[in-house]
C-alpha cells in the first residue's frame, strides 16, 4: 500500500489549476445512477488517508439528493468499513466525521462548510457544484458518459486528509484531454 | 586376403589437415548450439522474469482506475506497459469478468520467434483486502534476433579463427610429423635405388616417428653389414672361381676366357698377341721323391719365377697340375714371343731350394701359338701350342 506521503507539495503545485475527472460507468436499471455514486464515493474513500487512521471511516451525508440516496455503511476495497450519519447541513462540520457528502446544498452554503473545513482532517465531497469551485475536496455530477469526478486541487493540497497520488494521476488525464 | 586392402591414396598431411578442420567446425558448431541454446533458455527466463514484474506494476498502476471502474483509465494505465520490451499483449480483466481494456505491443517480435515466447503471466489487482481485477500478458522473448546475428557473427568469426589456426598446425604438422616420415621414406627409397645402405634417416620431434627412423637406420645399418659380408663372399667365390690357390694365378677358365677376349680385341684392332703352353718335365718324379708339399713349392715357384718376366697387362694362369699358360698382348713380331719363352727357361734354370737343404730343378716344355698366324680362335690356338710345346718336350729328350 503506497504512502499518502509520497504525494510531494510540488507535484501538487503544479496541478492546482487543473480541474481533473474521472467518469465511471453507470449501471442500468432503477437507481443505477445512485448506485454508481455510491461507489465512486467508497472509491474515492477508499483511497484517502486520514492523519488517526482506523479500521472505520464515519461518512456525514446532509442535504441529500437522489444521487447520495444509496450512500451507505459497508467495507471498503481496502479493508476498512464506513459508517454513515444522516445530518442537516447546517450542523456541518460535525464533530467524529470523517468524510462530508453534500447532496443539494447551494454554493454559499458549500463555501461555508469548506472553509470551516479547511486545514481539518475532512474529506468534502459535494454533489452539487458541477465546475467544482466552491472550495470542496472532491465533486462528482452525473453526465451522459458516465460518472463524473473532478477534485479541487487547491483544497485538496490545504486539507490534512491524503488522497493516493494514482486517484490524483487519473484526475490528471483527465485534465490533458 | 591382401588384395581386398584398398590402396591409400590420401597423403598424411591431406588427411590430418582434414581431420583438424572437422573437429574446429564441429566445436564451433557445438559451441554455437551450446550458445543458443543457453541464450535462449535465459532470454525466455529473463523475459518471464520481465512479465512477472511489468504484470505486477501494471496491476498497481491500474488498481485505481478499476476501483473506480473506469476503462478508459484502466488503458491509458496499462498502455505504457504494453509498449515495454518483451510485451505482445496486455489485458485487463474486472473482478465481475468483464474486459476492460486490452493493449497490443507493435514493437513485439515477430511472430516467427512466437513459439519461444514464455508462458502468459496473470497477476492479480489487489486492493488492501479484495482482488478488483486481473492482469494478464502475454510475453515475447526478446533479443533472440541479435542473439541469432551475435551467435552466427561469433562463429563465423570463430571458423575464421579456426581456418587460421588449422593453417599454422599444418605447417607445424609439416615439419613434425610429415617432414620427417617423408625423409624416412626417401632414406629408404635411396638406400633400395642405389644399394646405398650407409645413409641415415634423420631424427624426428615426435616420439613415434623417431623410433621408426631409429629402427629403419638400424635395419639399414644391418643391411649394409649383411651386404658388405655378401661383396665378400661373392668375391671370395669369384677368386675361387677364377684363380688357383696354390699359385695365386688365374686358373684354366679364366685363361680360356681371357684368350677369347684376346682374340676379339686382337681381332678389332688388327694386332697380334701370343698364347705359351708350358708343362713340366718330371714333375710327377719330385712329387713321388720328395712329396706333396715340395709338389707344392715347385708349383708356387714357377708362378713366381714366371710373373715378374711379363709385362703388366700380359696373363700367367695355371692350366692344372704341373701346366701353365702365358698370354702376351699386342706382339710386334714374334720373337716377342719367343723371347719371353727364352726367358722363362732361363728363369727355370736356377734349382728350387726345398726341405732339408734339398733342391730340384725344374724343367718346362713350352709351345708358342701366334695369332692369327697359328689360328683364328681358341681352340685352333690352343692345339697349336699344344703341339708345339709336345714338340719341344719331344725335342728335349
Amino acid at each position: 500500500v503506497p504512502s499518502v506521503a509520497a504525494l510531494s507539495l510540488p507535484i501538487v503545485m503544479v496541478l492546482q489549476s487543473a480541474q481533473p475527472a474521472v467518469q465511471s460507468a453507470i449501471p442500468d436499471g432503477p437507481g443505477g445512477a445512485a448506485a454508481a455514486a455510491a461507489d465512486m464515493v467508497d472509491a474515492i474513500v477508499a483511497y484517502s488517508r486520514w492523519p488517526r487512521d482506523g479500521s472505520a471511516v464515519t461518512l456525514c451525508v446532509a442535504a441529500p439528493s437522489p444521487l447520495t440516496a444509496r450512500i451507505a455503511a459497508g467495507p471498503l476495497a481496502d479493508g476498512r468499513r464506513t459508517q454513515v450519519q444522516r445530518h442537516s447541513a447546517g450542523a456541518l462540520p460535525a464533530p467524529g466525521c470523517d468524510v462530508l457528502i453534500l447532496g443539494a446544498a447551494s454554493p454559499a452554503e458549500q463555501q461555508r462548510i469548506a472553509r470551516a473545513s479547511s486545514d481539518r482532517a475532512l474529506l468534502t465531497i459535494s454533489f452539487a457544484d458541477p465546475l467544482c469551485r466552491n472550495g470542496m475536496m472532491a465533486c462528482i455530477r452525473e453526465s451522459d458518459a458516465g460518472m463524473i469526478f473532478d477534485l479541487n486541487l487547491d483544497a485538496v493540497a490545504r486539507s490534512q486528509v491524503r488522497i493516493d497520488p494514482r486517484v490524483l494521476a487519473i484526475g490528471r488525464r483527465r485534465a490533458r484531454t | 586376403m591382401s588384395d581386398a586392402l584398398p590402396r591409400p591414396r590420401t597423403d598424411l598431411q591431406a588427411a590430418l589437415t582434414r581431420t583438424l578442420a572437422l573437429v574446429g567446425v564441429l566445436a564451433v558448431a557445438a559451441s554455437l548450439f551450446a550458445v543458443l541454446a543457453t541464450g535462449i533458455f535465459l532470454l525466455r527466463g529473463y523475459a518471464g522474469d520481465r512479465m512477472e514484474l511489468v504484470a505486477r506494476q501494471a496491476a498497481y498502476a491500474a488498481e485505481v482506475a478499476v476501483v473506480f471502474n473506469d476503462s478508459n483509465a484502466v488503458a491509458d494505465a496499462v498502455r505504457p506497459f504494453a509498449t515495454s520490451e518483451g510485451i505482445r499483449r496486455i489485458a485487463v480483466t474486472h473482478a465481475d469478468g468483464r474486459l476492460m481494456t486490452r493493449e497490443a505491443n507493435a514493437d513485439a517480435d515477430a511472430a516467427f520467434f512466437s513459439w519461444l515466447d514464455p508462458q502468459p503471466v496473470e497477476v492479480p489487482i489487489r486492493t488492501a483486502s479484495e482482488q478488483v481485477g486481473t492482469v494478464r500478458i502475454e510475453g515475447a522473448t526478446t533479443g533472440i534476433g541479435t542473439l541469432l546475428g551475435g551467435s552466427l557473427f561469433g562463429a563465423i568469426l570463430a571458423l575464421g579463427i579456426a581456418l587460421l589456426v588449422n593453417r599454422i598446425a599444418e605447417r607445424r604438422l609439416a615439419t613434425t610429423i610429415v617432414g620427417p616420415l617423408q625423409a624416412i621414406a626417401t632414406t629408404a627409397r635411396e638406400a633400395r635405388a642405389e644399394r646405398q645402405f650407409d645413409v641415415h634417416a634423420p631424427r624426428a620431434p615426435i616420439a613415434e616417428i623417431d623410433n621408426l627412423a631409429v629402427e629403419i637406420n638400424s635395419m639399414l645399418d644391418q643391411l649394409r653389414d649383411w651386404n658388405a659380408r655378401m661383396a665378400d663372399t661373392h668375391q671370395a667365390l669369384v677368386r675361387r672361381a677364377n684363380f688357383d690357390t696354390l699359385s695365386g694365378l688365374p686358373n684354366r677358365t679364366s685363361f680360356l676366357e681371357q684368350v677369347g677376349n684376346a682374340i676379339r680385341l686382337a681381332h678389332r684392332n688388327k694386332d697380334r698377341f701370343a698364347i705359351l703352353f708350358l708343362d713340366g718335365d718330371r714333375f710327377k718324379e719330385t712329387n713321388d721323391r720328395f712329396g706333396h708339399a715340395a709338389g707344392d713349392k715347385v708349383i708356387a715357384t714357377v708362378a713366381e719365377r714366371i710373373r715378374p718376366i711379363l709385362r703388366a697387362g700380359d696373363v700367367a694362369a695355371r692350366l692344372g697340375g704341373d701346366e701353365f699358360g702365358v698370354l702376351i698382348h699386342h706382339l710386334e713380331t714374334s720373337e716377342d714371343a719367343t723371347r719371353v719363352r727364352h726367358r722363362i727357361l732361363e728363369a727355370m734354370e736356377e734349382p728350387v731350394p726345398l726341405e732339408h737343404g734339398q733342391a730340384t730343378t725344374v724343367g718346362l716344355s713350352i709351345g708358342i701359338a701366334v695369332y692369327p698366324d697359328d689360328g683364328s680362335d681358341v681352340e685352333a690356338l690352343l692345339n697349336h701350342a699344344d703341339s708345339a710345346m709336345y714338340a719341344h718336350k719331344n725335342e728335349r729328350r
